[in-house]
């Protein structure tokens, strides 16, 4: 009996996970892009059910301090070629630059604004960035919990950046997969703010990619929900095709 | 005919081919002159192939009441071709170089349209030239040259866009040819080691944008273009969401001696608000300036500036709804006149593809014999929409 109780409480030390190896481990799934080219449509939602579009194609180009990106407006049509140029910096302010087709303007923007609606969208930008597992800190281990008849990782992580529009978010990661499949974020006053559902996941040369996230704010009851068209990785991008060359 | 013969020629190879149409209807009221319904719009073209990209951006204006409004123009084309850390460009081009928001020091590239709204800091021509540029990483480096200087139109007619007591005539009179080249360097430097801020610096030989008006033989008014040595440096440093934005400016006149060496200096502050009752909001403060090395010669802002120690205050605030609406309250006082200009627009999404807009601008000139003096004590009303395809 008492090596039965000596294996089991083994095994809990040997394979218990904490909180920041399930997200490492979770965020590697989605890792080694590279770079990649998507074109995506955003379809927004508000408490009546009246819906709007928004198309923008998404450059992204995998790097060791943080992603880069542009993103470029496709429709509404006024915005069409509308650029959004955004070095992630792991641990400190994002670099943003905007370009401005109709006078031709790139202008530098404060990037601080990381909780504000993304195109009217209840997609904030950090919503839509990089979900690196470096911008979060966790605390204690993974805990398992069964939903649905299926087992997830529960993990809490607050972001480090103090200019996040969250206090908390708790984020459900599949055991098997270690894909990250929903989540609920909380507003600044500790009160439930979101719920995120991440789905449709396709394996692409070796890495996992999601495909459909949809956001619901529980508090307006506005919903929005981020689909990929296309998408390819590994698209032979570089850092030049993130350099404010490109903004024009 | 040619141009178009050209541009087929170059596009005949395309594999890939955008565009974008824009068509606007305003109604616009004025305080002291007839009203005008305006249809204007453009439509923006560009072609790649293998070798180069074509880009063609093609204006026009009608106004019911003011025929000098009338116009269709071919404002931009031009080709360009990158080749690995290389980009070169030649044709007729609109280029943005400034910082600040109310009034660019520095954007001196392109001249002025002044027939679609002298109060819009956008309405420019394009420029026929070309530029090389070499780009290191963040930085890069500019060599260009305008090959032309082209006649500027201004309403003949009594109209708010027409400040002038006599005739006006397009034709440019100049210190040298018109095809005498104008030559550039632009280098743009990008620093965060203390601070998060990016410098261009800009050297200039050639015409000068500004000009000065004569009395022609034939009675009437024509801008006189001279020829300059300029030096321009422009900066930003981002401080928390706070962003500092300076443009300076130093002219040496060569080869017009009744006007005088100038210094142009301005400053601005941006800050943003965000989520203020779900929107954002963007105040912003700047102050320019003239500094004349001979006070007894021709001033610029005796005959085509207003921006001379001014003081601009506006703000933006972006309602953060799927309609993009947008209101923008602005102030331009002058700190040494009894002058000031008090503008507000707004902006507002309808049927995805409709934008409608409106506009508020108030001129208050109680000086006598400035370049604000001729628009009297008057007020713009824009009432309109665009569609965009």
């Amino acid at each position: 009996m008492k090596k039965i109780v000596f294996m089991g409480i083994l095994s809990v030390v040997l394979f218990a996970q904490s909180s920041e190896d399930v997200a490492r481990k979770s965020y590697e799934k989605i890792s080694g892009y590279g770079s990649s080219i998507s074109k995506t449509t955003m379809l927004l939602r508000n408490a009546e059910g009246d819906e709007n579009l928004r198309k923008l194609e998404m450059r992204k180009l995998e790097g060791e301090n943080g992603d880069k990106s542009l993103l470029v407006f496709l429709y509404p049509n006024d915005l069409k070629d509308t650029k959004l140029l955004s070095y992630e910096v792991i641990g400190g302010d994002d670099k943003q630059w905007l370009y401005l087709p109709a006078i031709k303007r790139v202008k530098r923007i404060s990037s601080r604004n990381k909780s504000g609606s993304f195109m009217a969208s209840e997609f904030s930008y950090e919503d839509i960035s990089s979900q690196n597992y470096k911008n979060y800190s966790y605390s204690g281990e993974a805990h398992k919990t069964e939903i649905d008849g299926i087992e997830y990782f529960k993990l809490i992580r607050v972001p480090k950046d103090k200019n996040s529009g969250y206090s908390k978010q708790i984020v459900y990661i599949d055991i098997k997969e270690y894909l990250a499949r929903f989540g609920e974020y909380f507003d600044k006053q500790g009160r439930l703010l979101k719920k995120i559902f991440f789905s449709d996941y396709v394996l692409l040369d070796g890495v996992y990619r999601v495909h459909k996230i949809v956001i619901k704010n529980v508090q307006n009851k506005k919903e929005s929900l981020l689909t990929w068209d296309e998408d390819k990785i590994k698209a032979g991008l570089h850092k030049k095709d993130f350099s404010k060359r490109v903004l024009r | 005919m040619k141009i178009i013969l050209f541009f087929i020629l170059l596009t005949s190879s395309l594999i890939a081919y955008e565009h974008k149409f824009e068509l606007g209807v305003d109604g616009m009221g004025y305080s002291k002159y007839a009203n005008e319904m305006v249809a204007n719009g453009n439509a923006t073209l560009s072609f790649s192939n293998d070798f180069f990209q074509t880009d063609a951006k093609l204006e026009f204006l009608y106004s019911s009441e003011y025929k000098d409004r009338r116009y269709l123009l071919l404002n931009e084309l031009y080709i360009s071709r990158e080749f690995d850390d290389y980009e070169v460009s030649i044709g007729k081009k609109i280029k943005y170089w400034g910082e600040l928001e109310g009034y660019n020091v520095a954007d001196i590239y392109n001249q002025k349209n002044y027939l679609k709204d002298p109060f819009d800091k956008n309405a420019k021509y394009g420029a026929i030239g070309a530029d090389i540029t070499r780009y290191f990483d963040e930085n890069s480096l500019e060599l260009g040259v305008k090959f032309y200087e082209d006649d500027i139109a201004y309403p003949q007619d009594l109209t708010p866009y027409s400040p002038f007591p006599i005739s006006y005539d397009k034709k440019l009179e100049l210190s040298n040819k018109c095809y005498t080249p104008t030559l550039y360097l632009n280098a743009n430097l990008v620093n965060d080691e203390y601070f998060d801020n990016e410098i261009k610096m800009i050297l200039l030989h050639g015409y000068d944008t500004k000009r000065n008006l004569i009395l022609n033989s034939h009675f009437s008014l024509s801008q006189y273009a001279y020829r300059v040595n300029k030096a321009l440096l422009l900066s930003h440093i981002i401080y928390s969401d706070t962003i500092f934005k300076t443009e300076l400016s130093y002219t040496d006149i060569l080869d017009y001696t009744p006007m005088s060496d100038y210094t142009q200096l301005s400053f601005g502050v941006e800050k943003s608000f965000y989520e203020i009752s779900k929107t954002d909001m963007t105040l912003y403060a700047e102050y320019y300036r003239y500094i004349y090395a001979d006070n007894t010669k021709v001033k610029n802002v005796d005959i085509s500036e207003i921006y001379d120690n001014d003081l601009f205050l506006a703000m933006r605030i972006n309602f953060n709804d799927v309609r993009s609406s947008e209101l923008k309250l602005g102030v331009l006082q002058d700190l040494t006149k009894d002058e000031r200009i008090l503008k507000a627009e707004a902006n507002s999404r309808v049927f995805d593809s409709f934008m409608l807009h409106g506009e508020y601008l108030h001129i208050v000139s109680n000086t006598a014999n400035t370049l604000l003096s001729k628009f009297d004590n008057s007020s713009r009303f824009i009432l309109g929409v665009k569609y965009t395809y």
